[in-house]
């Protein structure tokens, strides 16, 4: 009794059918073909030259932060020249005159080349003074009246190195009046006939 | 070259573990006994996928390869040679999306078609393993049945002729093909049915054939 009886004869032949198909061996030397394609050494993970590349890598990752980090700051603007005053500080005053201090950086930190700055033009109004001082009002020393209100100026505070100081900006609250609205009148409308 | 040999195949006891860690170690010749010891089923299983020896043998020697290259990535936590086979897997359907002269020729039934076919496989590499009465004559049922193999749905057709290669269990081939043993179970037996349902038709019976 063969195995058609077995398994019903349409399943023995698919299945010796598949096993002819199948049950076939590889060309000789697969083995000899293998390895001569790998080589005769494996490197394995961990070893010198894994070693050697990531020490490569990290050096690399590393020259690159401290490049970054150190690159320069950028350029201060400008200090305004003394002599520009600044209204007395005063809660509800607003500052008129925009500052920018020069800033001074802190020591050891890589300066910036400072900027080159041109002589302040002569003024037309001669000299400064550090005053301001009104046409219309009389002169220093006039006898009478009330001193001019330019002699109550306050001159400019300036910080020990000479750099007059910002008067801090006092922001005042926006009062928003209600809008009135008035009724809208609308007059009837008139239809033709 | 004989002295490492010895060494790695002397000892019976060398299980396919043991070779793996020898060859991440770098030992090339250890690898090669897990050549050795796997080449059959690597070489049925990538001749499933393609339908031709030849190729088959490249895509054998190209998975052994991947696997000697990826070997670092194998834990452990499968048998060698599943995850040696899904290499293998992959780099058959890769090949296979390539070709498309399996289904020509499996369709085709003259044998003088230039190139190998499967018909040509069976002269060339006889497998040693063959029986005396498994030797058949190249009858016209079972030139039919190759035939129509040819035609099944690739799904039905891979799991049919992995579980007819002799090499692979059910559990290896469901780690191939993506799908549970069940899955394959059932689509073996589907491709069954869809055979016996075709020679029918083609006028073979059970009654006829004994």
């Amino acid at each position: 009794m063969n195995h058609y009886d077995k398994a019903g004869a349409l399943d023995g032949a698919i299945d010796a059918a598949v096993r002819e198909m199948m049950r076939v061996d590889p060309r000789p030397g697969l083995r000899q073909r293998v390895t001569r394609a790998i080589g005769p050494r494996r490197q394995p993970v961990g070893g010198f030259r894994a070693g050697l590349a990531w020490a490569a890598a990290l050096t690399i990752v590393a020259a690159g932060s401290v490049l970054v980090l150190r690159s320069p700051e950028p350029a201060q603007p400008p200090a305004i020249s003394r002599g520009v005053t600044a209204p007395p500080a005063a809660p509800a005053v607003p500052s008129t005159v925009p500052h920018a201090a020069a800033v001074v950086p802190p020591p050891g930190t890589p300066r910036a080349p400072a900027p080159r700055r041109e002589p302040a033009p002569e003024s037309i109004f001669g000299p400064r003074a550090d005053r301001v001082a009104a046409a219309s009002l009389p002169s220093p020393g006039a006898s009478g009246g009330a001193p001019p209100v330019a002699e109550s100026v306050v001159p400019a505070t300036e910080t020990p190195g000479g750099v007059p100081a910002i008067a801090p900006i006092v922001l005042t609250p926006i009062q928003v009046a209600p809008i009135a609205v008035e009724p809208l009148s609308v007059s009837p409308v008139r239809l033709r006939r | 070259m004989a002295e490492s040999t010895d060494r790695v195949t002397g000892s019976l006891e060398v299980d396919d573990l043991d070779l793996v860690r020898m060859a991440q170690a770098g030992d090339a010749e250890a690898f090669g006994e897990l050549v050795e010891r796997n080449r059959r089923a690597v070489f049925r299983a990538a001749l499933a996928a393609v339908g031709s020896a030849t190729e088959a043998d490249d895509v054998a020697q190209e998975a052994f390869v991947t696997a000697w290259r990826k070997l670092d990535g194998f834990r452990g936590e499968s048998q060698f040679r599943t995850w040696l086979l899904s290499i293998t897997w992959r780099k058959a359907i890769d090949r296979r999306k390539t070709i498309s002269r399996w289904l020509k020729l499996a369709a085709s039934s003259s044998r003088n078609e230039a190139g190998d076919d499967m018909f040509d496989i069976i002269e060339r590499v006889p497998s040693a393993e063959r029986a005396q009465d498994d030797i058949l004559e190249s009858s016209e049922l079972h030139r039919d049945v190759r035939k129509l193999i040819g035609t099944l749905p690739r799904k039905l057709r891979d799991a049919l002729l992995l579980a007819g290669t002799g090499e692979h269990t059910y559990d290896e081939i469901g780690q191939m093909l993506g799908a549970p043993v069940g899955t394959v179970k059932w689509r073996v037996a589907e491709a069954r049915r869809v055979l016996k349902r075709k020679l029918t038709a083609m006028g073979y019976s059970n009654e006829s054939l004994r």
